[in-house]
């Protein structure tokens, strides 16, 4: 017998703010006990919105206007304190920074327990429970701030489960984690669903995760498109790519190749019986001729324009991030840094542009030491644009953001211009010169951020986490454009978490393990080795793990397509 | 990782067991004698009492007095000088041409710098042994204080640290495109000035998240809550307390009955 825990009829809802249209158009949801079901969407589909009125944040906390009803374990949360839904609905968010506040781990858990007024004794117990739940024995007393990304995401789930609510929902909680983070945070989810009483909502992006699902909803413009069971919604890729959702890459494959919507493998396994099903080879010339191209790259590059030898750092507190970096990135690479969070990417590449200084061994940037010319001087060549566009822009518009380096350095007023002019139509951001940068979206702001860099005209560009936070499609423009930027020349060094972004766009491979290189080398060569990515909690993309499994490396769809030779 | 909250330091001793509500008191009762008793005479000695309770009972080490107040004590020198120049008194104790210096004007001065230099040292006591969490926790149990008022002391706990990582990530992300890192006040307060802006958006997105978080935990549902973190108000606290009432008697006693003179009269020069 079925019981539906989240009964959603005829919902409709407005910000008070909002211009025109509704955030969420008459959605219809029921969902059962027991069910993983996973949301999915674009940027702005609906998705959060529709996560915030099942504990009644809206219209409790945030105001707007809402039609239908919604009901959640028996109640209707628009008429109950969003407090007292906590017993039923417990919610986490993204940012896992912000949802914590608490001055140590357990007080961060027992928060809800002690709203609840619930007894000392039992506070201990939920502790040691929560605790073996997300997996942080050991980091009881710990301030969320001394945290890894991944056990602070932990944390912000075990703090909600010690509630005890009968649904969780969680909002994009691995967007911002690294690959260990989210293989953390998709074990508890998995062992949670063990649980035949207990509900799971994920909103997610990544189509590959979806697969473990019961059940995918997908969201558009703030209505439901799709809803069924994962084998069914997945197929479909020419709909996820007209949503601007990565479609999954062995269906979308197969799909290029014409087979019917319904015949379509989705997993790499599958596509390998599927493969041989259809008495499909790779045609090794052309595979070769991939090989080549790979050669040809390298043969176009330029001079060491940047090298690292014995490179070691040792923070004031005694901690040996770097231990021996040795690297040499000729001018035109298109380098991808892997790795990760703690494992020292950062820490290297702060070292590119004299941020941090060697405390053995060297780096010279064009020649130069780092530890001999100031980073004003060595910025010329080489910049740097930070994670989070955030907290790196300032200024009241586009135009003043992008302006401040050339302004710095002291060019006039026409070089400016010229220089703010080049540098938008880079990022494909003209007639932006007089917007106010936050009121742009993300993938705007992470834009305006390369821009801002470009127009001091570094001949070497670090980029770090350029996609994080981005959906598919903003992805898709950001690295079309950092693409652009290497075929004109510039270098290009990329901390990246997001594993088809490198085997699409990047030349080479470094991947960093607690301060040192465990894998260096072409793309290609480094994805052929999934074994040894595994060992630093690194996936290769599906269509890598199909072409794997055929004894070929390819990197992207298109790569595989054009090898394959119908028997 | 040290748990490192302003200047509070997790160690074992008398001070750290003493809630933070006697402390507080205790930190009334030393203001009032540093004001109390104007002459030098007594307040060197209740300096030396300080800092022994600071060294003995809280475990400070004795360098702490001197290189965290740097400032007071600097500020307590010039005090020191300019009062000993101007104030004029019975006892000639030396002159050097037309500066004269006097006894009574050094008592007074020294009484007056040491004031300064006193609280400090008995509110550096207080921070190095309270953690900000307790006085927080006691406020609200024995002041009545509104629950949120003193969950906001804990958020404010909480993102310190953040806030200064985010610091260092803006003044990194500006040293890249050129801009100095100058240490002059000009530089520091244009920096100031252009950071407002990413701090404030990022600081009012998150101050939003994290009020959402918290009242889906149902902060605030229900008139009461528990504590699952609980100070404890132990009896030795009075004890400290009824021993520097005890020196304040002491040293009313011998003013009143003129044992040690009390600067009452100033005369300025």
């Amino acid at each position: 017998m079925k019981e539906e825990v989240i009964n959603i009829k005829n919902y409709s809802f407005r910000y008070k703010d909002q211009k025109e249209g509704q955030a969420l158009k008459n959605i219809n949801l029921q969902i059962d006990k027991g069910q993983f079901v996973v949301i999915m969407g674009p940027s702005g589909a609906g998705k959060s919105t529709l996560a915030n009125c099942l504990n009644g944040l809206i219209p409790n906390f945030i105001k707007g206007k809402y039609e239908g009803e919604i009901i959640v374990m028996g109640k209707n949360p628009a008429q109950e304190k969003v407090g007292t839904m906590a017993k039923n609905i417990g919610l986490v968010f993204q940012d896992f920074e912000s949802q914590l506040f608490s001055t140590n781990t357990k007080l961060e858990i027992v928060f809800g327990p002690e709203n609840f007024n619930v007894p000392k004794e039992e506070m201990e117990e939920i502790i040691e429970r929560i605790v073996r739940v997300v997996k942080l024995e050991g980091l009881e007393n710990r301030q969320p701030f001394t945290l890894s990304g991944g056990q602070k995401q932990r944390l912000a789930i075990g703090s909600v489960l010690a509630n005890q609510p009968k649904i969780v929902c969680m909002d994009e909680p691995t967007t911002d984690l690294d690959p260990v983070g989210k293989l953390g945070i998709f074990q508890i989810a998995k062992e949670l669903h063990q649980d035949k009483d207990f509900t799971l909502l994920i909103i997610e992006h990544e189509t590959e995760e979806a697969l473990e699902a019961d059940r995918i909803v997908v969201m558009d413009n703030g209505q439901i498109v799709l809803d069924g069971k994962p084998e069914e919604i997945l197929p479909q890729v020419d709909f996820f790519d007209n949503l601007g959702i990565m479609p999954l890459q062995v269906p979308k494959f197969f799909s290029c190749l014409g087979l019917a919507t319904d015949d379509l493998p989705l997993t790499p396994e599958a596509g390998l019986a599927k493969w041989k099903d259809l008495n499909l080879k790779i045609d090794d010339a052309k595979y070769q001729a991939l090989l080549e191209k790979d050669e040809q790259l390298e043969k176009r590059y330029g001079d060491v324009v940047l090298s690292v030898s014995g490179l070691e750092h040792v923070y004031p507190n005694g901690n040996r991030a770097l231990k021996g970096i040795d690297l040499e990135i000729r001018e035109g690479e298109f380098i991808a840094i892997l790795g990760h969070n703690g494992s020292g990417k950062t820490t290297l590449v702060k070292h590119f542009n004299g941020l941090l200084l060697p405390t053995g061994g060297q780096v010279k940037v064009y020649g130069k030491d780092t530890r001999e010319h100031s980073i004003y001087e060595i910025g010329k060549d080489i910049s740097y644009v930070f994670q989070n566009p955030d907290h790196q822009i300032f200024s009241d518009t586009v135009f003043e953001e992008v302006a401040f380096s050339p302004k710095m350095r002291g060019f006039t007023k026409e070089e400016i211009e010229k220089r703010v002019k080049e540098a938008l139509k880079a990022v494909d951001m003209e007639g932006y010169e007089e917007q106010d940068p936050f009121s742009l979206t993300k993938g705007e702001r992470q834009r305006i951020a390369v821009a801002s860099v470009l127009s001091a005209q570094p001949r070497i560009i670090i980029l770090d986490e350029p996609t994080t936070g981005l959906d598919f499609k903003e992805q898709r423009q950001m690295m079309e454009l950092v693409k652009r930027l290497n075929e004109n020349g510039h270098t290009i060094i990329m901390i990246t978490h997001t594993m088809w972004v490198v085997a699409e766009y990047a030349h080479k491979v470094a991947v960093i393990k607690d301060g040192e290189f465990t894998m260096y080398g072409r793309t290609r060569e480094v994805f052929q080795q999934e074994d040894k990515l595994a060992e630093s909690y690194l996936k290769t993309p599906h269509i890598v793990n199909l072409g794997n499994l055929l004894g070929r490396t390819v990197l992207s769809i298109d790569e595989l397509l054009f090898c394959t030779q119908k028997g | 990782m040290n748990e490192t909250v302003f200047a509070y330091c997790p160690k074992q001793s008398f001070l750290h067991d003493i809630d933070p509500i006697k402390k507080i008191v205790w930190l009334i009762m030393v203001g009032l004698m540093s004001m109390i008793f104007q002459t030098g005479l007594l307040q060197f000695p209740l300096f030396v009492l300080l800092a022994l309770t600071g060294v003995l009972f809280a475990g400070l080490p004795v360098k702490n007095i001197f290189t965290s107040l740097k400032p007071i004590w600097l500020l307590a020198f010039i005090v020191l000088v300019i009062q000993s120049l101007v104030i004029k008194g019975e006892t000639l104790l030396f002159s050097v041409g037309p500066i004269q210096i006097y006894a009574e004007g050094l008592m007074s001065a020294t009484g007056v710098a040491l004031r300064m230099v006193n609280v400090a040292v008995g509110s550096v006591v207080f921070l190095f042994t309270t953690h900000p969490r307790d006085l927080a926790i006691a406020s609200t149990e024995k002041f009545k204080l509104p629950v949120r008022g003193a969950q906001g002391l804990f958020l404010a706990l909480r993102f310190l640290p953040l806030l200064q990582d985010e610091y260092q990530d803006l003044v990194a992300a500006h040293k890249v495109r050129g801009a100095g890192g100058g240490k002059s006040l000009k530089d520091r307060f244009t920096r100031l000035q252009r950071f407002t802006v990413p701090y404030l958006f990022s600081g009012l997105r998150r101050a939003q998240i994290t009020a959402l978080a918290m009242d889906s935990k149902a902060f605030g549902a229900y008139p009461t809550k528990t504590y699952f973190h609980i100070v404890s108000y132990p009896k030795k606290g009075w004890l400290f307390l009824l021993a520097w009432a005890l020196i304040g008697v002491i040293f009313a006693y011998l003013i009143v009955n003129g044992y040690i003179p009390d600067v009452t009269q100033v005369r300025f020069a």
